[in-house]
């Protein structure tokens, strides 16, 4: 118990913001909905698993390699070099890399039972600390490669809605926090932390009025 | 014979690469023209031949062109690359095509000045002398390129004012920094900010310049002798006002059909769903999507259908100098002009996330300098895989020359108008043995849905008079442009009909009457020529 306080404590901010936001609370008031969609993880990793390599893909990769301008049917010498299977993987790798994009936690959510309604699951004053904060936090390497693999794990097994990009999410409030104590100014980060408070309880009150 | 130190050649082979890789094969990559070049070309050759714009404006502020109100200073740059090379397609481009590749000297130099180290500031050139978004836009005459040119330029300047303690440096920057508003409409919004957040941030080092009064008045004097005028067409034309209304989010339907217009059911309706709030959170969507990793480094430039092998704003491998300069940015308390860099990576996007597309690449190019500083700080902590990079990045560039230079216009030669130039080529050559020639202004290699000014190719690829084109009512004599009515144009007297697939079926017109058929780059039928009796 003293160490939860402590910990607490030392991540007063964070337990702030999380407590603020409209994106944990339309998770956790809706542990049916979440566990539902989670039941399909082994599925979702066949499923993605068995589409990197699938017809319509390679399809399009031949088309580009055969493209010929002037009609003739020539094949340009290097393009078996420039399309070939490893850009269905480098495909797969940006398409995991997108689950970063801002848009969703800070504006978007996916629409869906838990994402909160009209507003994105985080407050969008805390996207400029997100940046700095996700930097902090990664430039230690254990912290990145388990960020990384989190991201990826979520990407396998897991489609982009609030069910799988909720783990991702506490992480981005994380490096939120972690963003916002950077700022050395105690009265400067009390305001932004007032402000920033403020507007989630907005944000709360209009998705509830929404939903 | 001029000896050149080891700086100087560096500043040269930059200029050089960058040189290359906009002016290779220029004239015909892309594979045409388009409607804003063509617009360019004419309006600048009409300037120069008479004075007056297209619609026979003097010397005008701005250009009406074809309702788009054009900013004036890439018509005006044109005007000296058409008298000295005649008008064509490389005379229309080359503007741009060298402004881009002095932006890399000048990055070069901007980079030195902000602190970098020498060879960082080289590489950080080369990496925009060789960067495909650059390039891309480069290469045909969008004002982008050029809007970005004097920003840059006008930046350095102010920086070595500062530094100077030159009022005439700050002037002749801020003067640069106001071409760049002449120039294109993004930087209408971000060089005020721009220069707002200069005067704020280096205020203390500005002091200099209440020292001498009269010098600050006369800076001040060439500044306002600038932004007069543009404050003039802002006002009291209809030129800026009907650009912005015409791309402004405001005009996104999505947003549209969502907003109460001031009337509100309920009070709640209007605390938490006002408009205010609504559009806010409309550009914000947008403004977000640009920090997307997948449209920097994948599919950005949309040079291929979606779903299809694509490119990004910067090679793959940028990835990693990329964010590890971002890193650099955020972590390192040593690095000079921080907040400047802070500024530009956050309110960089902010005038195209204002405008109704998303992930608005061109719009967005006066980002790129944000990406430049953080390539050039990733850069420097590469040290022993520095190799490893440039291998890489061979790779990187082969794959950009072949999206450019083959999957570009294969899959997008009919957005680039191509098939104009081939029907304004061939209406200069038969004008005269036909009554009257028409041709559709309407179409597409999937469905008619895209829609050119094929008068403004035949003005551009005949030379034809400026004068006497608005002197008849902006009317081509013996030449009409709309649609074809196959049923009944084709009972007219010794006429052309030059239509789209969708106009004129081949199968339906007699094969002595048919005069050709031409295809998109992708081999699908574009235009049909055939004569009537």
């Amino acid at each position: 118990m003293r160490g939860l306080n402590k910990w607490l404590w030392k991540n007063k901010v964070f337990v702030s913001l999380l407590l603020v936001s409209a994106g944990w609370w339309s998770v956790v008031l809706r542990p049916g909905v979440l566990i539902e969609e989670w039941k399909g993880m082994p599925a979702n990793l066949m499923s993605k698993v068995g589409a990197v390599f699938n017809d319509d893909k390679m399809a399009r990769v031949f088309e580009l390699r055969h493209v010929d301008l002037n009609h003739k049917g020539e094949l340009f010498y290097i393009s078996k070099f420039l399309y070939n299977k490893s850009w269905l993987v480098g495909d797969e790798f940006f398409s995991g890399l997108s689950y970063l994009s801002p848009r969703f936690y800070f504006q978007s959510g996916d629409g869906g039972q838990l994402s909160p309604s009209g507003v994105g699951p985080l407050v969008f004053l805390l996207f400029p600390f997100w940046v700095s904060g996700i930097f902090q936090v990664v430039k230690n390497k254990n912290r990145g490669t388990v960020f990384l693999m989190v991201m990826m794990g979520t990407f396998l097994v897991g489609k982009h809605n609030m069910a799988f990009l909720f783990l991702l999410m506490i992480c981005n409030l994380y490096f939120s926090s972690k963003g916002l104590t950077l700022i050395k100014q105690a009265p400067l980060k009390k305001g932004l932390l007032i402000l920033i408070i403020g507007v989630s309880i907005y944000e709360g009150g209009r998705a509830l009025w929404l939903s | 014979m001029v000896k050149l130190n080891n700086w100087q050649v560096g500043l040269l082979i930059v200029f050089t690469v960058a040189v290359f890789f906009r002016f290779w094969k220029l004239s015909d990559f892309p594979v045409s023209l388009s409607m804003d070049e063509v617009s360019i070309g004419n309006n600048a050759y009409s300037i120069l031949k008479t004075g007056r714009d297209e619609w026979g404006m003097k010397l005008p502020l701005y250009f009406k062109s074809v309702g788009d109100y054009k900013p004036p200073v890439n018509v005006y740059l044109t005007i000296l690359p058409i008298f000295l090379f005649g008008l064509s397609e490389f005379s229309v481009r080359f503007v741009s095509a060298l402004v881009g590749a002095m932006t890399s000297v000048i990055i070069v130099l901007l980079l030195r000045e902000m602190g970098f180290r020498k060879s960082t500031a080289l590489f950080g050139g080369f990496w925009v002398a060789i960067n495909p978004w650059h390039v891309h836009f480069s290469r045909a005459s969008f004002e982008a390129v050029t809007a970005l040119f004097f920003v840059i330029l006008g930046l350095l300047i102010f920086l070595k004012g500062i530094r100077r303690k030159s009022h005439y440096l700050l002037g002749f920057g801020g003067v640069l920094l106001s071409i760049s508003m002449w120039t294109y409409h993004a930087e209408r919004l971000f060089t005020p900010v721009l220069v707002l957040f200069l005067l704020v941030n280096y205020r203390q080092k500005l002091k200099f310049i209440f020292e001498k009064r009269k010098k600050l008045l006369i800076v001040v004097g060439w500044n306002l002798l600038l932004l007069a005028p543009l404050l003039y067409v802002s006002l009291f034309t209809p030129a800026i006002k009907t650009r912005a209304l015409s791309t402004s989010i405001l005009r996104d339907q999505s947003l549209v059909k969502n907003l109460h217009n001031g009337e509100y059911l309920s009070f709640g309706e209007f605390v938490f769903d006002n408009d205010v709030y609504l559009i806010f959170r409309h550009f914000l969507g947008k403004y977000l999507n640009y920090y997307d990793l997948r449209f920097w480094f994948w599919d950005g430039l949309g040079m291929t259908p979606k779903g299809y092998p694509g490119m990004g704003l910067f090679y793959t491998v940028d990835l990693v100098i990329i964010l590890v300069g971002i890193r650099r940015l955020f972590v390192d308390k040593k690095l000079q002009h921080k907040k400047l860099m802070f500024f530009w990576f956050f309110v960089g996007p902010v005038s195209a996330a204002l405008t109704m597309n998303e992930q608005h690449s061109l719009r967005a190019l006066i980002w790129l300098p944000v990406f430049v500083f953080t390539a050039s700080l990733g850069f420097e902590f590469l040290t022993k895989r520095r190799r490893v990079y440039f291998g890489i990045l061979v790779a990187g560039v082969l794959y950009f020359g072949d999206m450019y230079f083959r999957q570009y216009p294969f899959y997008y030669s009919e957005y680039w108008q191509y098939g104009h130039k081939d029907i304004a080529l061939w209406i200069c050559e038969n004008k005269e043995n036909f009554n009257e020639i028409i041709v559709t202004d309407t179409f597409g290699s999937e469905a008619p849905i895209n829609t050119g000014i094929p008068y403004a190719y035949v003005l551009f690829y005949c030379k034809e008079d400026p004068l006497a084109f608005f002197e008849n009512g902006r009317k081509i004599k013996g030449v009409s442009f709309r649609r074809v009515d196959w049923k009944n144009d084709s009972t007219r007297q010794n006429t052309a009909l030059i239509g789209s697939r969708w106009d004129i079926n081949p199968n339906d017109v007699h094969p002595e009457k048919l005069v050709k058929v031409t295809k998109f780059k992708n081999g699908k039928e574009a235009f049909v020529y055939t004569e009537t009796n």
